[in-house]
């Protein structure tokens, strides 16, 4: 197809990965299934007590992030390989946990923060071609996102303690 | 059936001693799932040492292999830091913690090896040559119809690891510090409230 007098090729797995995540925001937001599976992982004891079978939710949460991850591998290999090996599996794997962390969590965001990795991934071949940057530092540039990602609830808790200073000042100051 | 023997001790003591200092980290309450990046810095930083020695000296292959397990030691224990301070400092999830720094071990690894390789030797190559440690035989005990297995072309690291082993679990078990490691761990509230 052509946009914009560009040609591409848009495999399926890809417009399937984004309805999927918008089906997946629908569901987590929406519904009731959704509202027991964030309420089971918010607090589980707050959970039992107001009557949500923990367990069942639990695994019902696993039985998704199974699904759709099934769902990346066959689209990962029946559509760019056409093969598969029983015993070679894909490294995306952890990759994608990191993806989750840097999307913070949400359907949306992990559109967003999934685009960026591959971008960093795939574009390192041609950065070595162009500007003789070593295509290894990649994974390395990946790898210190990923890691100052890891530090979010810090923030998210400094962020907190200065807004309860400021409030607190300014009950003492009237 | 010798041949199980010997390969497994080989293969299993490495992962032996692993465990030990997982033991450790869960003794005091860290969730450490970072452990194949230690092991990978770890095993980086010894073979740089070897290769970068080997290459301005001539030293041979079996005394440097104990240079290597020292520097290895001393590179796995600095790259462990970026975790603690990542689990402690910044409050971060530890098992996000423990996956992330695995990927960032692999990838500074593969960099920093074909980034020295080209730099320092001049070769394009993505790995290390080193040499291979030479193997012994106890003569007495080898000639034990089954237990002798346990005792033919063993590797040194193998005593070597039984040895910081038994002084890794004497020191968590008989000595103040493991007990101060144990009693934060364990029952973390009533330690703060000890002082």
């Amino acid at each position: 197809m052509e946009i914009a007098n560009l040609k591409m090729e848009i495999p399926l797995g890809f417009v399937l990965a984004i309805v999927v995540a918008m089906i997946l925001h629908f569901f987590l937001d929406q519904t009731v299934p959704g509202l027991k599976i964030k309420m089971v992982g918010a607090n589980p004891n707050a959970a039992k007590y107001a009557g949500v079978h923990v367990g069942r939710n639990m695994i019902m949460a696993m039985m998704l992030s199974g699904c759709l991850a099934g769902l990346a591998g066959v689209t990962y290999y029946l559509g760019y390989f056409a093969s598969i090996q029983p015993r070679v599996l894909a490294d995306v794997g952890f990759n994608s946990i990191a993806v989750a962390l840097l999307g913070n969590s949400h359907p949306i965001g992990v559109i967003f923060s999934s685009f960026l990795i591959s971008v960093i991934d795939q574009g390192s071949t041609y950065m070595s071609s162009q500007a003789g940057i070593r295509q290894e530092i990649a994974s390395v540039m990946i790898g210190l996102i990923l890691l100052f990602s890891a530090c979010s609830a810090y923030l998210k808790y400094k962020v907190n303690r200065l807004k309860e200073m400021e409030k607190v000042g300014r009950e003492s100051d009237v | 059936m010798e041949a199980v023997i010997i390969d497994g001790m080989a293969f299993a003591l490495p992962l032996f001693i692993m465990a030990i200092g997982g033991i450790y980290s869960e003794t005091s309450g860290i969730t450490n799932l970072a452990l194949e990046g230690f092991q990978g810095v770890g095993a980086f930083t010894g073979a740089l040492a070897v290769a970068l020695i080997d290459h301005f000296t001539k030293f041979d292959a079996q005394q440097l292999f104990y240079v290597a397990l020292v520097f290895a030691m001393l590179g796995g224990m600095v790259f462990s830091i970026i975790h603690a301070v990542l689990c402690i400092r910044f409050k971060a999830d530890q098992v996000i913690s423990g996956v992330v720094i695995n990927i960032l071990a692999i990838a500074l690894t593969t960099f920093f090896t074909a980034q020295i390789n080209a730099l320092v030797f001049g070769t394009p190559s993505d790995r290390f040559l080193l040499g291979v440690s030479d193997r012994f035989t106890v003569e007495g005990l080898a000639e034990l119809p089954f237990l002798g297995a346990f005792f033919t072309n063993v590797y040194p690291f193998e005593i070597i690891i039984l040895v910081v082993a038994l002084f890794a679990s004497y020191l968590l078990y008989k000595t103040k510090i493991g007990m101060r490691l144990r009693a934060s761990g364990k029952t973390h509230m009533r330690w703060m409230r000890l002082g």
